[in-house]
């Protein structure tokens, strides 16, 4: 009864203290940061297939080049901007694999572009991040570790050091898969 | 009786006469080597090899082998040199974010996942550039006619 009274007592002392310790770890946005800054290198990654050719494939992959080509010309940061969006913009035919890598190439070059003017940092994360989610499966090819490394400089830029390791980490793993499969 | 002077003409011809009696004696040129010999040019004046012609026929038959073969080998070594410079590039950019992660992980001296990653890296790093490296050595071997 006595070591029952005592149990009972601790555990009403303990209490507030817990509830205190929870209801800070919960609610303070610091602490939720700590939790989200560890760098997250998983990468998922998966061969690109060549599809069979077909009409529509060709004119996107042509469409593609064209906007590149227009990009190259540009001198103006602002239609490089436009045409890449443009570029994204494309409806993506069925059965064209190659085209998830050319869509990265496209946002990696946005994202450089946008990475020139401060304001364009944040929106270079917003269009690159979902792209390149660890979630996600990602095409086994040099335009990923771009791509990924685009997104780490953009993070160095945004002070947000734990998604650029990440991003810099999944780039090396990247390239180390296929500097393995040129070595087979 | 008097002596002669030798003539310019007669002086240039002894010289040829003596030249072409080296060139062609047993001793000349030393011992004959074969591209898969020593090469040392040693003291052993037998022939090295077993497809060393002696006559004309003989030898326009292996120039002919030696060109079949170096078109087969060409495409070979063209692709292995391809090869090489993907493995360097690779190791060239793997290196460069290595530099990157590592910086990050400078800025972040007690938390192990940045450790860990800086690590990772620096050894992808390395292995990247040996890799690079191998590749680069074992084409100039391959290039090199055998035995040198």
């Amino acid at each position: 009864m006595k070591r029952r009274l005592q149990r009972a007592s601790l555990a009403l002392w303990l209490a507030p203290g817990l509830a205190a310790a929870i209801g800070v770890g919960g609610c303070d946005p610091d602490a939720s940061d700590e939790v989200l800054a560890t760098p997250d290198a998983r990468i998922a990654i998966h061969r690109v297939e060549s599809g069979a050719p077909t009409r529509e494939g060709l004119a996107f992959i042509d469409a593609v080049a064209r906007i590149h080509g227009e990009v190259d010309a540009a001198t103006d940061m602002e239609r490089k901007v436009a045409a890449l969006r443009r570029g994204l913009a494309l409806p993506v035919p069925a059965n064209l694999p190659e085209a998830e890598v050319l869509r990265l190439e496209l946002a990696t070059r946005l994202g450089e572009t946008l990475a020139g003017r401060a304001e364009g940092v944040a929106v270079g994360l917003d269009l690159l991040e979902p792209m390149l989610d660890p979630e996600r499966s990602l095409p086994l090819d040099r335009a990923t570790a771009r791509a990924l490394v685009t997104l780490g400089d953009l993070a160095v830029k945004a002070g947000d050091d734990a998604l650029a390791a990440g991003s810099y980490a999944r780039a090396i793993r990247v390239m180390s898969s296929l500097r393995k499969e040129i070595e087979q | 009786m008097t002596a002669t002077r030798p003539t310019r003409s007669t002086m240039l011809a002894l010289a040829c006469a003596v030249l072409l009696s080296a060139a062609c004696g047993p001793q000349a040129g030393g011992p004959t080597v074969t591209p898969g010999g020593t090469g040392t040019g040693g003291t052993d004046p037998a022939p090295q090899g077993t497809n060393e012609g002696q006559g004309m026929g003989e030898l326009k038959q292996r120039l002919g082998d030696l060109v079949d073969r170096e078109e087969v080998l060409r495409p070979q070594a063209a692709s292995d040199a391809g090869k090489c410079e993907q493995l360097c590039d690779l190791a060239t950019s793997i290196c460069s974010v290595q530099e990157k992660l590592c910086e990050l992980a400078d800025d972040h001296p007690d938390d192990d996942a940045y450790q860990a990653l800086c690590r990772e890296a620096r050894a992808e790093c390395r292995e990247a550039q040996e890799s690079c490296v191998r590749c680069v050595e074992s084409n100039q071997n391959q290039s090199l006619p055998p035995g040198s």
